[in-house]
């Protein structure tokens, strides 16, 4: 179970989720603030922090919750706040806040908070990026990307100059070099892809600028050719394709 | 292999499912009406590549979910280049380009015919003979003459023999401009989007000819539409 209980670093526009849905958010509030609910309180799955306080010790707390999208109680306006006007844009005093926190407003949710790392739009990599977590890019890697087991976001800033290999690869920035997603690949609208591409499934969204091949692997395996002949009524398991809904295309 | 250009049954015209009246539907992607079209020049383009099986598949429109999700589904592998939206990008830098030399530099490199020759010299490169079929929509409207050659003859290198071009004419200068998109085995989508380019010209049957000359056989279908769909197998 994943537990996040810094409050205190969370900024605004975080969106906590946990990706077992049997665990909780246990999210904790700072007692100065004095803000609702009480300092401890648990949300199941996920919270959305919608707004924030700038309070003196440079720290945030919320004053607004949603869980799983519905707003569940707000700062009554009457009160007062315990720190300076939020004119003040509250992720710049947070401490770790982390930039990408302010950048994921247009993106989808599964992405606002991966459980890996974030490249913020500061960063410039030169090398070999290696591990498992989950990886959201907005600023620049060359090299070479290889995520055993999770996913790589190039978010509208990130800029990759490099071969990757993961599980997963959304693309809403720009790529050029190879991508290998072994289960699904999404170009998104705002996406510029120059290398192949090989995965099992692909999304493009409209707008979408590709300059590749696309080569989608075959299921070779029995128990998954059982299981595609009867999902497609007994079309050709060997080139079964899932195409996925991506951007604003209608009719895919 | 020898191209196989008639499929068996009659071969009906094309007719548009619905047509798009001109001036009714902005050029562009803000307020889209797609339109369908039966295809008869896709149904032949697939009937081709029956015979030819597997194989390599250029499409030199933008990426569309759809079409390349149809030729992958029949076990094409699928190259996507959106030629147009390629030549403008360098058409961006080369202006930057020359905005930039001094007046008295030498800008022979900045010739319609020399800027042609360097953008083939980054874009389509893929060895001889890679493609058993190549999707040209109406890309060739709308190069200049140029270019234009260019990028046929470079076609005629990368198909192999047997393969098939499945190209669009205008029959007339075109009032709007649409992107393609295949639907099914029979019908395209047309998508009214801006185009970074007038229309060039308008083929006429002989020129067509000519710049397919290498081909070994062709077939047009004509449409109520101004449309003109051809088929050119090497």
């Amino acid at each position: 179970m994943e537990s996040h209980r810094a409050v205190a670093n969370v900024g605004v526009g975080s969106h906590i989720r946990s990706r077992d849905f049997s665990s909780r958010i246990r999210l904790e509030t700072h007692p100065v603030c004095r803000v609702r609910p009480a300092n401890l309180t648990y949300y199941t799955s996920q919270v959305t922090v919608l707004s924030g306080l700038l309070c003196n010790f440079s720290s945030l707390a919320a004053t607004e919750f949603s869980v799983g999208g519905k707003i569940m109680w707000r700062k009554p306006e009457d009160s007062k706040p315990a720190a300076p006007a939020a004119e003040i844009p509250a992720p710049a005093a947070a401490p770790r806040v982390e930039p990408a926190v302010r950048s994921v407003a247009g993106l989808t949710a599964e992405v606002v908070q991966p459980s890996g790392g974030i490249i913020t739009s500061t960063l410039l990599i030169k090398g070999e990026v290696r591990g498992s977590d989950d990886l959201y890019v907005d600023g620049e890697v060359q090299g070479t990307i290889h995520l055993t087991n999770g996913r790589v976001t190039v978010g509208p800033h990130g800029k990759i100059s490099a071969d990757v290999d993961a599980r997963e690869i959304i693309v809403r920035g720009k790529v050029t070099g190879a991508l290998r997603g072994r289960e699904r690949v999404e170009i998104g609208s705002t996406g510029e892809v120059r290398g192949d591409i090989a995965t099992s499934r692909i999304a493009i969204g409209e707008g979408a600028q590709i300059h590749s091949k696309v080569e989608i692997a075959r299921v070779e395996n029995s128990q998954n050719n059982r299981a595609l002949a009867k999902a497609s009524g007994g079309a050709s398991a060997a080139s079964q394709v899932v195409a996925m809904k991506a951007g604003g295309e209608n009719g895919n | 292999m020898p191209g196989r250009l008639s499929p068996p049954g009659k071969i009906q015209p094309a007719k548009a499912v619905a047509v798009a009246s001109s001036g009714a539907i902005p050029a562009t992607p803000g307020a889209v009406q797609k339109s369908g079209r039966q295809s008869n020049g896709l149904k032949e383009f697939l009937w081709q590549l029956e015979g030819i099986g597997h194989g390599h598949l250029l499409d030199l429109g933008p990426a569309r979910q759809t079409t390349i999700t149809f030729f992958i589904e029949r076990g094409y592998k699928v190259y996507t280049e959106d030629l147009l939206a390629t030549w403008k990008n360098f058409l961006d830098d080369e202006e930057q380009r020359a905005r930039k030399l001094p007046a008295a530099a030498d800008r022979s490199e900045m010739t319609p015919e020399a800027r042609a020759k360097r953008f083939l010299e980054s874009t389509m490169l893929f060895p001889d003979e890679t493609f058993d079929a190549v999707l040209l929509w109406d890309i060739l409207d709308y190069l200049d003459n140029d270019l234009m050659t260019r990028v046929a003859a470079r076609l005629t290198s990368l198909v192999r023999d047997g393969g098939v071009v499945f190209a669009i004419f205008h029959t007339r200068k075109p009032v709007l401009f649409n992107r393609y998109r295949v639907l099914d085995a029979q019908n395209l989508e047309l998508i009214p989007a801006t185009c970074p380019f007038e229309p060039q010209r308008v083929f006429q049957n002989r020129e067509i000819s000519n710049l397919f000359g290498r081909y070994r056989s062709s077939k047009m279908f004509v449409g109520r539409d101004q449309l003109r769909e051809g088929l050119f197998v090497k």
